[in-house]
């Protein structure tokens, strides 16, 4: 069994600077968990508490069955990956993945089992005699991974790992990391910041920011249903176009109003949880994608004009900066889509894709 | 940018000028050694001997109550436990100053750096007292103890060396399994070939130059370092600086060795220290 729980976990340093506050998350045996945030929320060092090598503030950790606030790193049955790979200079990638069974006395017979086990899962077999400055970035981050498969550790912790490698390199490598946790089929811990990372790899998403956590979810619910304008804004990219306005409500009818010329109408049951908000200021969030470039002939009650600032063509689609009621938006539409910048157009809002959050406590309004 | 040839020519031409400065009296005490006695003050100075009178070497390595062979075997006996205890203990002092955090660690450390200003002459009496007190006077243990257990210089040294080393590396080892002492024999000392080389050079040279600690510590002339016997080359041949210049080219030798064969740390090492790990 290889959960882990962290109960009430806080991470304060001298002069009393709190890193994380309150960490209360349950991981399953086998999951794959993302910490993710921007720098300096906490989840680095969430990571390290998990691996021991930060000691614990206040609150239980727990791995498996086993309260582990007071054991050491090497007996916590953990193997972790490090943003720069950490592999040990001096040494050849052979004995840099069996370093870590040497100490525990494993066998000799076994260490070479193990590691040429996983030198072939990895594909680099042929790597083995060489030393980590002779290996690329890539190899360089699979013989990491190696050092820590050869000892089917119950939780891996991996720390940024693919933060330091080209775009093209990390994208193959996220489908290597997902292919080898579904071989291993062992607890994942991931931290990162990069949110297309989270989307694509995670079971689960855990949201950071100033050491607390924003919402817990599947990358899926953190993208439909966001808790509050920091996850609305850091899950999706182009981030999620926020819009302030005021709501209105005359009679049964629900409108939010940007500005003198534009308001939308909304009906639905939707907007009902709207009606408490009247008078009060709101920020609306439309997603980029949920934004349409008009027809001419098109009839909307959620149209406006828009001023295209600059488009930014990005292969099969293509990104509309624009301008309305005072307010920058982007737009992403198909590469065909026949926008100049420096031009006016109109844009379409779906509705139902729209998010709504308090101004003043930023949570959504579900 | 493309520098012209004519600064390429004048820049080669001052460095060689200023090497030829600094390695003139090496030749000259090389070309001295093969010379006789006459010529060394003849006017006007020959550079090249005349006839290479190699019977200077045979005449210095014969002389005197102690085999020059001896004298560098004594030289060994003290310089070589200085040079690997000092490294040992320094090193251990410096990862526990880079890498450890303990009560008043960098009021200590401010301490051992202060103690480097104190002048030798200033501790040469206190020191000659306490190793009379310890009837230590006329062996080696004078020598040797004082820089065995570490000095400021070598600690400081090798610290801000292991302040480069990626503290990553060390948190894989603790994950590994290995704890404080491991670290430092596995991980730390393997990766700091370079600072250590350019220390067991500067050390080798200061002990095996040493000349006042053999002076005031050694009586029996069996016992004597090659710089204590080269001196007494000084009064036993009062003006045969021919076979001292032979006795120092002699002498030479064992620095030059530990010099090239250390060489490309001691360059790494220099330039490691200025750069990030």
């Amino acid at each position: 069994m290889a959960s882990i729980s962290l109960k009430n976990i806080y991470k304060i340093y001298q002069g009393d600077i709190t890193a994380v506050s309150d960490f209360n998350l349950e991981i399953d045996d086998k999951e794959f968990i993302i910490l993710v945030g921007p720098s300096g929320c906490g989840k680095s060092t969430t990571l390290r508490m998990i691996a021991g090598l930060e000691e614990i503030s206040k609150g239980k950790l727990y791995i498996g069955e086993n309260l582990v606030n007071d054991v050491a790193p090497k007996d916590r049955d953990i193997a972790m990956v490090f943003q720069n790979y950490a592999l040990y200079p001096h040494m050849t990638v052979y004995r840099n993945m069996a370093f870590g069974l040497e100490l525990r006395k494993v066998p000799k017979d076994e260490i070479r089992k193990r590691v040429t086990e996983a030198a072939k899962i990895l594909d680099i077999v042929h790597l083995l005699e060489r030393k980590p400055k002779a290996l690329s970035g890539g190899q360089r981050q699979r013989v990491a991974l190696g050092r820590a498969m050869v000892r089917n550790p119950q939780v891996f912790l991996l720390d940024e790992p693919l933060s330091n490698l080209d775009a093209k390199l990390r994208t193959a490598m996220r489908t290597e990391i997902i292919k080898l946790h579904k071989k291993l089929e062992t607890t994942f811990v991931y931290v990162t910041h990069d949110q297309i990372e989270a989307m694509t790899m995670g079971d689960r998403i855990v949201v950071m920011k100033d050491g607390f956590i924003q919402q817990v979810d599947t990358p899926q619910n953190l993208y439909n249903y966001p808790c509050n304008l920091f996850v609305a804004g850091f899950i999706g990219a182009p981030q999620m176009n926020f819009l302030d306005a005021i709501v209105k409500i005359e009679g049964e009818n629900i409108i939010i109003k940007f500005d003198e010329n534009y308001q939308f109408n909304l009906t639905g049951e939707k907007f009902e949880k709207l009606k408490a908000y009247d008078g009060k200021k709101i920020v609306a969030g439309i997603r980029p994608e949920d934004l349409k470039v008009a027809n001419a002939e098109e009839i909307s009650n959620y149209k406006i004009k828009a001023y295209v600032d600059i488009t930014e063509l990005m292969g099969s689609e293509i990104y509309i900066n624009f301008d309305s009621f005072g307010q920058k938006m982007i737009c992403k539409a198909p590469a065909d889509t026949n926008v100049k910048s420096e031009s006016e157009i109109e844009i379409v809002f779906d509705i139902k894709k729209m998010h709504f959050f308090d101004k003043e406590t930023e949570s959504a309004i579900h | 940018m493309k520098q012209s040839k004519k600064s390429i020519v004048l820049s080669y031409a001052i460095l060689a000028f200023a090497t030829l400065i600094v390695l003139l009296p090496f030749f000259w005490m090389l070309v001295s050694s093969f010379k006789s006695q006459r010529e060394l003050f003849a006017y006007p100075p020959k550079f090249l001997p005349s006839v290479w009178k190699w019977e200077n070497y045979k005449q210095v390595l014969s002389a005197g109550s102690i085999s020059f062979f001896q004298m560098f075997l004594n030289s060994m006996k003290v310089t070589l436990p200085v040079v690997v205890l000092n490294i040992t203990f320094s090193s251990l002092a410096a990862y526990a100053f880079a890498r450890i955090n303990f009560p008043f660690k960098n009021f200590i450390f401010m301490m051992f750096i202060s103690s480097m200003m104190i002048p030798a002459a200033v501790v040469m009496i206190p020191r000659f007292m306490l190793f009379t007190n310890l009837k230590l006077v006329d062996t080696y243990w004078p020598l040797i103890l004082p820089s065995a257990f570490g000095t400021a210089f070598s600690i400081f040294l090798l610290r801000q060396f292991f302040m480069t080393i990626p503290k990553d590396l060390e948190e894989a080892a603790v994950i590994d399994g290995c704890g404080k002492f491991r670290i430092w024999a596995t991980i730390i000392v393997p990766l700091s070939k370079p600072i250590i080389a350019t220390l067991s050079v500067f050390l080798f040279q200061g002990t095996y130059n040493d000349f006042m600690g053999p002076l005031i510590y050694l009586n029996t002339d069996t016992k004597f370092t090659i710089q204590l016997g080269l001196a007494s080359f000084r009064n036993s041949f009062a003006t045969r600086y021919d076979l001292i210049m032979a006795g120092s080219m002699l002498a030479l030798i064992p620095v030059l060795i530990i010099y090239i064969v250390c060489q490309k740390y001691i360059v790494k090492g220099i330039v490691m220290s200025g750069l990030k790990g």
